[in-house]
């Protein structure tokens, strides 16, 4: 039994900052029990963080960025440093525990040496890349990954960067862990130089509904997550306020599968349901739609659906399950499968949260006879004229194609119908990599993957076509006599 | 005009002494106003046309004065020429310097717009009270004296300071602030121009690289507002590397904000005092008719502790025709019962009179209690506008 709430405070001129009662919130599990105490800031607060980093910013242009690469690959030993912080996440979240460690520890290996990815992501001979204006990022609830890849990335712009996490708790909790394992590395430095990193973020907790309104200033850079609709209206509303200098806008994924009549079936079948569980069907890299040639089309549904059977939620510290659909997720999918005439594909039950609990860890404590619905993975054929969905689960929808132009058209289709230009990630399965080639520019993905599974990231390559640390960076030519 | 047996306004003898001495002082000064408001003030001598001289000398206590001489309200002055509220008497005794009156107009929060006139004896009386009470702020204020390092000694960080009051020009703040400051060798700068923007206000902080400001706290009119809000939001985004912060944090040269005519919010005062760690956040509860009246301290930095001298305020029940007991919300009935001429007599107003005027203010007043700040003075809180509501403001000054 853990028996005291976890304090996350905000964070603001390099000091953790804890708000009056009126200002707590009180963040349950997915079990109901009481979890985190996050400490929200007053509008006084969103003033002192932009104060904070209006004034950071002209300190960090100063520091090498060698120096920046240094602190974070030592700052990054202290980011998710015990078991019992992975459990919180998972408490929080109904991530499955492998998914949190695994994805933490990738990231945290991308932390480690930076130097490859920022020869890709800075490349330029004779450039230099100094800092441009504050960055104000914004965190979607399914975000403890992207922390650390957002924030190294602001640090190494040298920008100074006001972050609002989500108002689920696993995002506030991760960014509070990111700011204190940052600190504990300035700490190890011991280089003066280095004492304005700890003023370089701050975090505001908020609910307020106007928050942005105080964040919209002339000039300054924006990174928001969220789903197309959600990014799109909050780009529309900084625009009306502000003139931006830069707003990185990340939507989500829509990632496709494409099976070619001479894929390997097997390995195919079983790399589409691993992008289709991946974190419970909740990454942007998760599968949402599978492309099948006609001829294909039955013998792939029955496939997966075969092998959707093996993965199913529940408890989330069980390795053998696949994890637990956020109950407002659970909520959000049966009412689009019902509105879209799609509820039978559905594949839930009920279980009382006592029965989840059994093998967790004790941070993982519930009310005993209280139900929960789960949702499993489910497959779910569509016709040519129905449009795929994004579901925030581990739903995917399989729909046939008869030719290339057909493949085009509903691709389009589906991107038009879910407010899209591109989708995030494309995987091509077949054995033919001619074929592969005709079928690119059917395509509009920002990344496109032969015989990869969709979640198969790889974080060297621009997500959705940025890479976030060039996108804040001033390029400065340099012509040498 | 006619001297009063009182001690001298700027004298913390009115911040320290028994709160029975100071109560008999302060009902001494209400009398002799009443008595020579009923013979000299056209208003008051057919107001107080029931009330023979004999009724108002036999008062005995503060309590007494509150039921016994009947009050005024806004509906009073909005309804009888302003001129009928000054007393009749010849201009040499008001030793006029600079014209006979200065005449500000209320700013109609609180209904029509009135003319409340003050002459510089009235003038030099709420002067001299309200600087008591930042003077006696460094003298004795401990909290106050460590903040600016200072451990026993008098010290006067206002000296050869920089104060940018950002009220309109014709606002009575702003003007008794100007005189108030000159007293203690303050500079005070006055706004830019008469419909400035807050970006134009910051530009004139930056510009004069002021030490402090003169302002309302949160207007709650819009992005425009001259207030504080707007100012130190315009400050918040721009920190270039030569910005003269209006942050004690990042300044060491900023160190003052002056407040009135709005409440504070807790918040706020938390960002100035924790965030930008202004050390000396003063404000001024008062009104056009008769200025400050109570006075923040660094105990009650939201709260006032009322400023006796010129001024009497008392909370009128809202149960019974006596006065509320401590902590009873009630009617604010605020007089004016003091000036001061230029030898530094106390003496009796000369300008507009106000005698147990009902502001509209509803407000609370705690017991004489001895303050940490050094004060027994009873404190004003929970300040409400009750009456005459326009939605518009709070306290009893607008801000244009």
């Amino acid at each position: 039994m853990v028996n005291d709430l976890i304090t996350v405070p905000s964070y603001i001129l390099g000091e953790e900052r804890m708000s009056p009662k009126h200002l707590r919130r009180i963040i349950s599990g997915i079990s109901g029990k009481p979890m985190l105490e996050v400490h929200d800031v007053d509008k006084w607060g969103l003033v002192s963080a932009i104060k904070t980093a209006s004034k950071t910013q002209h300190q960090l242009e100063n520091i090498p960025l060698e120096k920046i690469i240094g602190v974070l690959s030592r700052s990054v030993d202290y980011y998710f440093d015990d078991d019992s912080k992975y459990n919180v996440i998972v408490s929080l979240t109904g991530s499955p525990i492998t998914f949190v460690r695994e994805g933490t520890k990738f990231v945290k290996d991308w932390c480690k040496d930076l130097n490859p990815y920022l020869s890709l992501a800075l490349e330029g001979n004779n450039v230099y890349f100094r800092n441009s204006a504050p960055v104000v990022a914004i965190l979607p609830s399914n975000s403890e990954q992207e922390v650390p890849y957002v924030l190294a990335q602001t640090l190494l712009s040298r920008n100074a960067t006001i972050i609002r996490p989500s108002s689920l708790g696993a995002s506030s909790y991760s960014v509070f862990e990111f700011v204190s394992a940052l600190n504990k590395g300035i700490d190890k430095t011991n280089d003066p130089s280095l004492e304005p990193l700890r003023s370089a973020i701050s975090v505001i907790n908020t609910q307020s509904r106007d928050y942005l309104d105080s964040l919209s200033i002339d000039g300054w850079n924006y990174i928001f997550f969220g789903d197309n609709f959600t990014v799109k209206e909050i780009e529309a509303n900084i625009r009306e306020k502000c003139s931006p200098r830069k707003i990185i806008s990340y939507g989500t994924g829509l990632s496709m599968s494409v099976i070619l009549d001479d894929s390997n079936l097997d390995e195919t079948i079983r790399n589409i349901m691993e992008s289709v569980i991946v974190n419970v069907g909740n990454e942007c890299t998760s599968t949402d739609v599978v492309y099948v040639k006609n001829e294909m089309y039955d013998v792939v549904l029955r496939r997966l659906q075969q092998e959707a059977e093996k993965y199913r939620s529940g408890n989330p510290f069980d390795p053998r399950t696949i994890g637990l659909v956020e109950q407002n997720n659970v909520d959000y999918i049966t009412g689009e499968l019902l509105k879209r005439g799609k509820l039978e594909f559905l594949k839930s039950s009920d279980v009382e949260l006592s029965d989840l609990s059994k093998n967790s860890t004790d941070l993982f404590d519930v009310q005993p006879y209280e139900k929960r619905r789960l949702i499993h993975t489910s497959v779910v054929p569509l016709s040519k004229y129905e449009t795929a969905m994004e579901y925030p689960g581990p739903i995917v929808s399989v729909r046939p194609f008869t030719d290339m132009e057909e493949l085009r058209e509903i691709i389009e289709k589906d991107l038009r119908d879910n407010g899209m230009e591109k989708n995030l990630v494309t995987s091509v399965f077949t054995e033919d990599e001619k074929s592969f080639y005709s079928v690119l520019p059917l395509l509009r993905s920002h990344t496109v993957k032969l015989n990869k599974p969709t979640h198969d990231f790889n974080i060297l390559l621009p997500h959705q076509g940025v890479y976030i640390v060039r996108e804040l960076s001033n390029p400065v030519f340099i012509d040498k006599a | 005009m006619q001297k009063l047996n009182t001690p001298s306004f700027d004298d913390f003898w009115w911040d320290t002494n028994s709160p029975e001495e100071r109560n008999k002082a302060a009902l001494e000064q209400a009398i002799q106003t009443a008595l020579f408001a009923k013979e000299k003030v056209p208003f008051y001598r057919e107001h107080y046309k029931k009330l023979s001289p004999q009724d108002i000398q036999n008062i005995s206590s503060l309590e007494e004065f509150a039921v016994v001489i009947p009050y005024i309200t806004k509906e009073h002055l909005a309804n009888v020429d302003s001129g009928a509220f000054i007393p009749e008497i010849e201009v040499e005794e008001i030793d006029p310097n600079i014209g006979e009156y200065w005449v500000f107009p209320t700013g109609g929060t609180t209904g029509d717009p009135i003319e409340v006139y003050h002459s510089m004896q009235d003038w030099r009386g709420m002067v001299l009270t309200a600087d008591r009470h930042i003077e006696f702020d460094f003298f004795r204020d401990k909290n106050i004296k460590e903040l600016f390092g200072v451990k026993d000694e008098y010290t006067n960080p206002l000296k050869d300071a920089r104060i940018l009051g950002v009220y309109n020009r014709a606002h009575i703040t702003n003007n008794i602030y100007a005189t108030m400051l000159l007293r203690f060798g303050s500079e005070f700068l006055w706004r830019p121009h008469l419909t400035p923007t807050p970006e134009d206000v910051y530009g004139a902080a930056q510009k004069h690289r002021v030490n402090g400001l003169l302002a309302t706290p949160e207007e709650g009119t819009g992005k425009k507002a001259i207030d504080l809000e707007n100012i130190l939001r315009v400050d918040a985004k721009n920190s270039k590397p030569d910005a003269w912060h209006l942050s004690y944090r990042y300044n060491p040269e900023f160190k003052f904000i002056f407040w009135s005519s709005m409440p504070m919010s807790e918040d706020l005062l938390r960002y100035l005092k924790e965030d930008l760690q202004i050390p000396y956040i003063k404000g001024h509860f008062g009104s056009t008719e008769v200025a400050p009246t109570a006075a923040s301290c660094s105990e009650h930095m939201r709260d006032f502790h009322l400023i006796y001298g010129h001024s009497l305020v008392l909370i009128k029940s809202m149960e019974n025709t006596g006065l509320a007991k401590p902590d009873e919300f009630g009617y604010t009935l605020v007089s004016r019962t003091g000036a001061t001429d230029k030898e530094g007599n106390n003496v009796l107003p000369s300008g507009t009179y106000f005698i147990n005027y009902m502001t509209g203010d509803g407000a609370r007043l705690s017991k004489d209690e001895l303050c940490k700040c050094g004060r027994n003075t009873p404190v004003l809180y929970d300040i409400n506008r009750i009456q005459f509501h326009e939605g518009k403001a709070i306290h009893g000054c607008q801000i244009n």
